[in-house]
This record gives structure tokens, C-alpha cells and sequence, in this order.
């Protein structure tokens, strides 16, 4: 299994403005830091020729998402918190509003399988409701990946819900 | 004769997730330039330098090219629970620390690498 991470943040001001020129700025080095990072798989682009684009939605200038696949937990942990990205989050507030609720999301997916926009918002919004489960954590919550998946011969033995 | 057993990290742990709740970091980060500031002192007057301050405060210092790099974070484990917060405010103690010391402060800036400390510092010729 991979591991999937939505991570959402909402910028004091659009992407193009000057107040947030040097987190641009980043964007070019520090997604070529994530591309050449062990252990990366996936990430969702914005734009090929753009390399100040940001992922975001059509309605909202000021959310900006990060959406990344990774072979194990330690090496997304890694990118984020133990390369230069660090100095990229440790100057935030320049940038991002403070978030209350959560704003990042992980899951495990089948290898192979590009995870879409909607099961992330899907994601978010069941960390959000529920908090923390198999299906949708945090690094602090963290679920390890279901290493002995039950054989398809036996789960069909399982009894359907009774219907009486 | 033995000492109750002393738990500095929970609690830290549960500060710095309130820190964190709050939004309060750059208080937090203030804080931790004026307690390094206060240590840095104290290391200068008892005729530390840099290096003998950073290993008496558990960094493990070592040069590497044109930097002093850090083996061992001394706040390990909660820097494994809020590691924004924590790397942060380690890079301010850091700085502080510099500056009771009479030496620059942005000798010291963040260059997180697995396995080490998040800060690394400049070397001068004295170091």
C-alpha cells in the first residue's frame, strides 16, 4: 500500500499577489525537492508551464492544496519535516491563515491507483467530522497500513446483513 | 538512595499541542530567543564558546564543510509531536544563544536533515 496525503491551506492572499512572492518563489525548488525525495510516487500538478501555479480550487483563490502519494509514513514525514521544506513551514504565518480545525489528511491506497480530488475532500471532511480512523489520520494519529489483508475466499464466507 | 522518576515530556508534549491550538507560535518562538539569550550569557561568562555551549546543551556540534551541523536534538521527542512548533522554537533558542554569546545571531538557520538536529550554524574562524 501507498500513502496518500491531502493538505490544505488558505493563503492571506492570492497566489500572484506580492505579500505572498516569496512562498511562491518556493514553489519551483522545493516541488523538484519532493520529486527527487525517497520514496515519492505521485503528486498532483497545477500547471506544467507555470512553475509559481498553485493547486487549488475554481471557487476559492486564497485555498491552496498540496497532494502527494508516498511508499512509507517515514519518508513523507522526511520531505516534510526534515529537508528545506521545514523553513517553507516554519515561515507559515507570513503567508497562511492559523487553521482551528485539521487541514492535512492521510490514507492508504492500493499502489498504482491516482488518488482523485474528491475521495481528498472526502478525506478531509471525515477527519473533520469523525476525527482520526483507519480510513482518514493524522501523523499524530497515524494508522499503519493493513498488512494482512483477509484472502478474497475466505471474506466471502462473511453473512450478509439478515434482511428479515 | 534514588530519585522519583522525573517526566519533563508529557507535559511538554501537551504545551506545545496548546501553543499549537492557539495559533501562538511566534510568542513561542519570542520566548525561546529570550531563554536562549539568558543561557548564552551564562555560557559567556563562564568563558564558553559556541561549540562548548551548544555541546554542554546536548547538540552534539560537529564541522562539516563551512558549517557547524548538530548530531542530537535535545528535544527529540517533542519534536516528533508538533515539529513546526519545536524546530522553531529551537532555531530562536539557537539564535538567542548566539546572541548571549556576543556572536551573530543568523549564524544559526534551519537545515533539517533525518536523524539530526533541524539547525545548523555558519562557522566563523574561531569555531
Amino acid at each position: 500500500m501507498h500513502l496518500a496525503q491531502l493538505n490544505a491551506a488558505r493563503l492571506l492572499a492570492p497566489i500572484d499577489d506580492p505579500r505572498v512572492a516569496e512562498f511562491a518563489d518556493g514553489l519551483e525548488p522545493i516541488n523538484a525537492l519532493a520529486d527527487s525525495a525517497p520514496g515519492f510516487v505521485w503528486r498532483m500538478r497545477a500547471d506544467h508551464d507555470d512553475p509559481r501555479a498553485i493547486v487549488k480550487v475554481e471557487t476559492d483563490d486564497y485555498l491552496a492544496f498540496t497532494y502527494s502519494v508516498w511508499r512509507s509514513r517515514d519518508e513523507l514525514w522526511n520531505f516534510i519535516y526534515r529537508s528545506a521544506h521545514l523553513e517553507y513551514l516554519r515561515r507559515r504565518r507570513e503567508w497562511f491563515e492559523h487553521l482551528a480545525e485539521p487541514y492535512s489528511v492521510m490514507w492508504w491506497i492500493p499502489e498504482g491507483v491516482v488518488p482523485t480530488m474528491e475521495d481528498g475532500f472526502a478525506r478531509l471532511e471525515r477527519l473533520r467530522t469523525h476525527g482520526p480512523g483507519p480510513e482518514a489520520f493524522t501523523f499524530k494519529d497515524f494508522y499503519a497500513a493493513e498488512t494482512t489483508a483477509m484472502p478474497r475466499h475466505i471474506s466471502s464466507w462473511v453473512p450478509s446483513p439478515q434482511t428479515t | 538512595m534514588s530519585v522519583p522518576p522525573r517526566d519533563y515530556s508529557v507535559l511538554g508534549v501537551v504545551l506545545a499541542g496548546v501553543v499549537e491550538a492557539l495559533g501562538a507560535g511566534e510568542q513561542a518562538e519570542k520566548a525561546a530567543r529570550k531563554a536562549g539569550e539568558r543561557l548564552g550569557r551564562a555560557h559567556r561568562e563562564r568563558g564558553q564558546d559556541v561549540a562548548g555551549a551548544l555541546r554542554e546543551r546536548g547538540y552534539e556540534p560537529y564541522a562539516r564543510g563551512d558549517r557547524l551541523r548538530m548530531r542530537n536534538c535535545p528535544f527529540h521527542v517533542l519534536s516528533l509531536e508538533e515539529p513546526v512548533l519545536v524546530c522553531s522554537m529551537n532555531l530562536a533558542l539557537c539564535q538567542g544563544l548566539l546572541e548571549g554569546l556576543g556572536e551573530d545571531p543568523a549564524r544559526a538557520a534551519l537545515e533539517a536533515r533525518p536523524g539530526e538536529c533541524c539547525v545548523s550554524l555558519s562557522k566563523t574562524n574561531v569555531d
